[in-house]
């Protein structure tokens, strides 16, 4: 029977278990005796790790990166739909006070109108127009309510309308200067002519009566004569676009200034004005300052 | 009956082992997942109860790689020392009481992390005068049950 090796002798198995033995005391020893703190180990593992730390690093920046550009773009993106809705809302708000914009640039022009022209005139919004059809006119708003009779000229911050043709209760009905009924004392600015407008429709008139003799040439401006006793003398009417002589006088085509499809407000005259009126050059008048309290008596 | 898994050669378990060592320094930048592999490697790539010494060369290298790139602690050697015991102790129980089933197996993966943990904390102790935190163990606990149903095969007897 051979005998079995021994385990602990200076054979391979021997040697193993010797190193073996080594291994894990020196671990002891390092762990129990070591006061070195194993920097260098730290370095070598430092540097072998060092380029996946890099990659980690980088991979984690990327990762953070993209997550806050998405919520960037998320943020963005409800910024310009909060942008959008305020948009529409100051487009719909802008749409809906339009037209009262538009009513206060002319109520301000129909103001300035009103200082130059020194009468007690009277605003009136027009309601309807019933212009294109036939013997038609611009329906406002008042009428005998506010003490207004027919035959009252009618003027716009463009030059003159017209005058009231019919007044009911609470509307009335204005003759357009355009229409062909209308008749209206003119002026021509240049040769200081004098005759009587006639409407042609469509925003246009003719001038009648006018001596032969005269000398008018086209773009020259057409004031009111006062000579109807409806409108004082020197409102703008419009400009003369074609002049056609024949026998008995000159026949004058006139554009009128006022446009007469697009006006909302005019400014109605009082009855029978005087022939001629001059602008006011009072400045408008200020409000008075409070009184002075009175010194009480001192006894 | 469940397959078996042939015990590897001692030559592909060295190879293994060193993969996981290696995988051990190149997730530095995870902890958990590094924590995880350290385990692995200990307790079940690197003990063959047919070499003594490569199961203990291998784990306290793993042991020096977990330690050398966490830089958490003053003084080094506590986490190879462990590891190295617990290999040794895992090879021990391998070669005397090999697993006979994968569930058998897992508790035993199980214990020896468990253990593994109790020695780190205790000898990183002794060695840097404080108790490292254990909360990623518990990353090594939730795992297990992957770790250790993968890592199953026969033990190889010892020649």
């Amino acid at each position: 029977m051979a005998a079995r090796p021994s385990n602990w002798g200076w054979t391979p198995t021997g040697r193993r278990r010797y190193a073996l033995m080594a291994l894990w005391l020196g671990h002891g020893a390092w762990v129990l005796v070591g006061r070195v703190p194993g920097r260098a180990w730290s370095q070598v593992a430092t540097t072998f790790s060092h380029p996946f730390q890099r990659l980690a690093t980088g991979f984690h920046d990327w990762r953070v990166t993209r997550s806050q550009r998405a919520a960037d773009l998320e943020h963005a993106r409800t910024e310009l739909h909060l942008l959008r809705q305020e948009l529409a809302d100051r487009q719909m708000e802008a749409a809906r006070l339009a037209p009262l914009h538009a009513e206060a640039e002319e109520a301000k022009r129909l103001l300035g109108l009103k200082v130059q022209v020194p009468l007690e005139l009277q605003g009136a919004r027009i309601l309807s127009s019933t212009r294109p059809g036939a013997f038609g006119g611009l329906v406002i708003e008042g009428g005998i309510d506010r003490g207004w009779r027919p035959d009252q000229g009618v003027i716009a911050p463009e030059g003159v309308v017209g005058r009231l043709w019919s007044v009911a209760p609470t509307q009335s009905l204005i003759l357009p200067a355009d229409a062909p009924n209308a008749a209206i004392g003119v002026m021509l600015t240049r040769s200081r002519a004098t005759g009587v407008l006639q409407g042609l429709g469509d925003g246009r008139a003719e001038i009648r009566y006018v001596n032969p003799q005269e000398v008018v040439q086209p773009g020259e401006a057409v004031h009111t004569s006062g000579l109807d006793r409806v409108f004082p003398r020197g409102l703008l009417v419009g400009y003369v676009t074609d002049v056609r002589p024949t026998d008995l006088e000159l026949k004058v085509r006139v554009q009128l200034a006022a446009p007469l499809d697009r006006l909302r407000l005019v400014l109605l005259l009082p009855l029978e004005p005087p022939l001629e009126v001059q602008p006011s050059l009072r400045p408008p008048a200020k409000p008075l300052p409070h009184p002075a309290p009175k010194p009480k008596a001192v006894r | 009956m469940a397959l078996r898994k042939p015990p590897l050669s001692l030559q592909a378990r060295v190879f293994v082992a060193l993969l996981g060592v290696l995988a051990v320094l190149v997730t530095a930048p995870w902890p958990r997942l590094q924590l995880i592999l350290h385990v692995l490697t200990v307790v079940a790539l690197a003990p063959d109860p047919r070499n003594y010494l490569t199961t203990g060369l291998l784990a306290s290298a793993s042991g020096w790689a977990l330690e050398g790139s966490l830089k958490l602690y003053p003084r080094l050697g506590g986490s190879p020392w462990a590891a190295l015991t617990l290999a040794l102790i895992a090879a021990f129980l391998a070669e005397h009481w090999p697993p006979d089933s994968r569930f058998r197996w897992m508790i035993r993966q199980l214990g020896l992390a468990l253990g593994l943990f109790l020695l780190t904390e205790g000898m990183v102790f002794l060695a840097a005068g404080s108790l490292p935190s254990a909360r990623p163990w518990l990353w090594v606990v939730l795992g297990w049950p992957l770790w250790a149903y993968l890592t199953w095969r026969d033990q190889p007897a010892r020649s």
